[in-house]
Formats: structure tokens, sequence, C-alpha cells
């Protein structure tokens, strides 16, 4: 089958770099598959769950917002604000921050436009974190 | 040698101090600087997809947007400038104030307006008379991407306004330990060839390893998702980001690296200090027990003679 030249990247470092066979991406648009062949597309991505088929096994990726860029010739590159491997992820360190975030989030009137806004991204992405920390626990048990 | 051992050795006591505190700063400044290399070295990949993901976007149709307008009269230009906030670093804010100096002289057909970052450029920026528009003093080693966004901002928003034409970055590009150049480069109107520029030299290594946009291939359109404004509006935005905050990474590896080498010079001129004042105390001490020799002989011959 033809590979996928499949490649996520932060500011940080490149998160996964692989020959894969098709990817899942969450994006503003709703879920997307990539197969190879794809037409060229330019998205956005939304906070969730990434998930990679290669080989018969699954990799686990939790992202939060970015770019995602399908490029012509089966080349996909992920340009994310924060992305983790499931297995990186500290499942207790996650609950704390959704819990964190929702708590300030209570505190609504106090908040400006901007901070709130901050605050839902974050609850998002640690929301996104959780799901795929526990699915990857689920997975492995 | 009329000093007294007592004070020569107090003065030795305290320049091994200083001694001791530049060792250690110089230590802690080396260790800053590699960081600061290797953080602005890994946002090279993501800042070089970004750029080609612009170029691709680009290619088959004339992209339109309010932060790639090319200007035709430039009134008004406003430099970000990034300085540290700390002293006892050599020359390197010294080398930034003598460039923007110089760039005040023979750029004065414009109005020139600043957005400073660290205490020293704004100290600086405010001695050439120039107006800051906004001062960023709290960005320390671990900086992230997200504080560097409120300084972005702000420069957009003086461009979208129209109360600047041109937007310049004005940092401290890292060649090496030794070498440091003060940059001056277009950071808006968007411009694909300021930031390959930019990423090009980031972390003082000038190779094309990672670079791809080389590979020219289709002519299929890209789909847009949700829809082109949307996507440049997000793009364009990071991509103005990155550069700021690779900016600010590469001064602080040459301030950190400035700051090495002048404690490097400060502990090497401690030693001799240290090496004089030793052998000034060896020898006040040994006139001492000369003449201390001298005075109770002669007090004993005094005596026999008696």
């Amino acid at each position: 089958m033809e590979k996928i030249n499949f490649k996520i990247i932060t500011l940080e470092r490149v998160v996964y770099e692989d020959e894969i066979d098709q990817v899942t991406i969450p994006t503003q648009a709703g879920e997307i598959t990539v197969l190879a062949r794809h037409t060229p597309l330019v998205s956005l991505l939304k906070p969730g769950e990434l998930r990679i088929k290669k080989d018969g096994y699954d990799v686990l990726l939790s992202v939060s917002t970015g770019f995602v860029e399908v490029r012509p010739k089966s080349e996909v590159v992920i340009l994310a604000d924060t992305a983790e491997r499931a297995e990186e992820i500290d499942l207790e360190r996650a609950e704390e921050g959704r819990r964190r975030a929702e708590e300030m989030l209570k505190e609504k009137e106090r908040l400006d436009d901007v901070q709130f806004a901050r605050l839902q991204a974050q609850l998002e992405k640690e929301l996104a974190r959780l799901k795929v920390g526990r699915r990857y626990r689920k997975l492995r048990s | 040698m009329a000093i007294s051992t007592k004070i020569i050795k107090q003065r030795i006591r305290s320049i091994k101090n200083t001694h001791k505190m530049t060792r250690a700063m110089e230590m802690v400044s080396a260790s800053k600087m590699r960081k600061a290399v290797n953080r602005s070295l890994a946002s090279r990949p993501y800042a070089w997809r970004a750029l080609e993901l612009l170029i691709n976007i680009s290619r088959d149709r004339v992209v339109n947007h309010p932060l790639m307008e090319n200007r035709k009269k430039i009134n008004s230009v406003l430099l970000v400038i990034v300085g540290s906030n700390k002293g006892l670093c050599g020359s390197f804010n010294v080398n930034v104030f003598r460039f923007l100096h110089d760039y005040v002289k023979s750029n004065s057909q414009f109005e020139i307006k600043a957005v400073t970052i660290g205490r020293y450029a704004e100290r600086y920026a405010k001695k050439l008379n120039i107006p800051v528009v906004g001062s960023f003093v709290d960005f320390h080693e671990g900086i992230e991407v997200e504080e560097v966004r409120g300084v972005s901002k702000l420069v957009q928003q003086e461009f979208l306004s129209g109360s600047c034409d041109k937007v310049q970055l004005i940092y401290t590009n890292y060649v090496s330990v030794l070498k440091n150049e003060v940059i001056n480069r277009g950071l808006l109107p968007v411009h694909p060839d300021n930031i390959s520029f930019m990423i090009e030299h980031a972390g003082g290594v000038k190779d094309n390893q990672d670079r791809q946009s080389d590979k020219v291939e289709s002519m299929s359109l890209y789909l847009f998702e949700p829809s082109e404004e949307e996507v440049l509006n997000l793009v364009l935005p990071i991509l103005t980001e990155v550069q700021i905050y690779q900016g600010i990474l590469e001064s602080q590896a040459s301030e950190h690296s400035a700051r090495m080498m002048a404690m490097r010079n400060a502990s090497e001129a401690a030693e001799d200090m240290i090496r004089e004042l030793t052998l000034t105390y060896n020898k006040a001490r040994q006139e001492s027990i000369t003449k201390e020799i001298s005075e109770i002989s002669a007090g004993a011959e005094a005596l026999r003679q008696a």
C-alpha cells in the first residue's frame, strides 16, 4: 500500500515523523481521514485526538490548534501549537490542568474576553489530552 | 614598602570573591547561551513549514491580505528593537545602540517609532528621542511563543491601522561565541524572502538541510477549509510571531555569549591582580621580617656593648 510521508511539528520539536498508511485529523470543519494521494488541502486543526495507522497498528496523539497541510505526492504536514504522543501524556497532570481551567472559567465575570478565550482553549486542550491519554491506557490494558 | 600587609591581604580576599562571582556568571551564561541557541534551532523546522505553506498557497494565485500589503509611499517606520534587561554583558547593548543611532541618522526622512524589548532597548530609544509605542521588559530565558503574542499583536495593529507603513526588526544575530552581528530586517508587510532570511540565519548555522521549498512540483490547486481568508488570517500572524520569537532567542544567545566573554575577561583580570598582589604581599611581609630581625639584632648588639 502506498505510504504517506507524515510530519507533525511544534515550535519546540518534531513530535512525530514517519511513513504511514492513513491519518485521521480533527479539523475545524470536522474530522478528516487522509489516505495516500489525497488532494492538496489546507485546513485548521482543532484540539482533539489524532489517529495514525501504520502497518496495522495505531499511534495516538493529542493535539491543540494549528494547521494541516496536505501536499501533493502524499505528504502531510501538521503545524501544531502543542502535540503529544499518547504515551507521553501524564493523566494526573492533565486532570489537574482541566480542573484549574474549569475553576477559573467559573469566575467568568472577572475575566476579560482575551483571558476567557485563552482559558477556553486551554480547557479544550486538556480535555483532548485526557481523552487521548485514557484511550491509550485502555488499549494497553 | 609602606603598605601594611593587612591591607594587601584584605584586597586579595576581596578580589578573590569577585573572581568567584565572575567565574560563576561565566558558567551560568555559557549554559543559558546553549539553551537559547538550541531553542532557536528547534523552532526552525516549524518556521520552514509555515513558510512553505505560505509559498505553496501563493504559487497559483495572487494572495491578498492586509498584512501583505506593500505600500507605495512609506511615511512612517516602526522598529522592533531587541535589547537586554540586565547589564554586565560587554558590548551587546552598545552595538544595538550604535546601529540604532546610525539608522536614525540615515533615515531622517521617515517618521520613526519603536517597540522595545528589554530595559536597555527602551532606555536607548528614549535617549534618541524615538517615541516608544510599547515596551516589553518581562521576557526571561524560558520564553514561550505565547508570550510574544502581545508584541506581535501590537505590531500588527500599528501596521493595519496605518500608523506605520513598514515594520523592521532589529536584533542581534548569534553567529558564534565571538561573533554577533546586529541585524535589521523587514517584519511587515509579510514577504517570503524576509522569512527565509530569518530562518537561514537562525542559530548561526547557514546550512540549507531543512530547506525543501525548492521542490516546486504541483500546479494543482489547494483546497481551503474553511476558507483561504481564514487560513491566511491565522498563518500570517503566526509567521510574524515566530520571527519575533526567533529574534528574541537569537538576541538572548548573543547576550549570554557577550556576558560570558565579558565575565571571562573579568576573571582573567582578577587572576592577574591576585598574582601581582600576592607578590607585593610577600615582599612586604619579607621586608617587615627583615626589619624586625635587624631591630632585634641591633638591640642585642647594643645590650652586649653596654
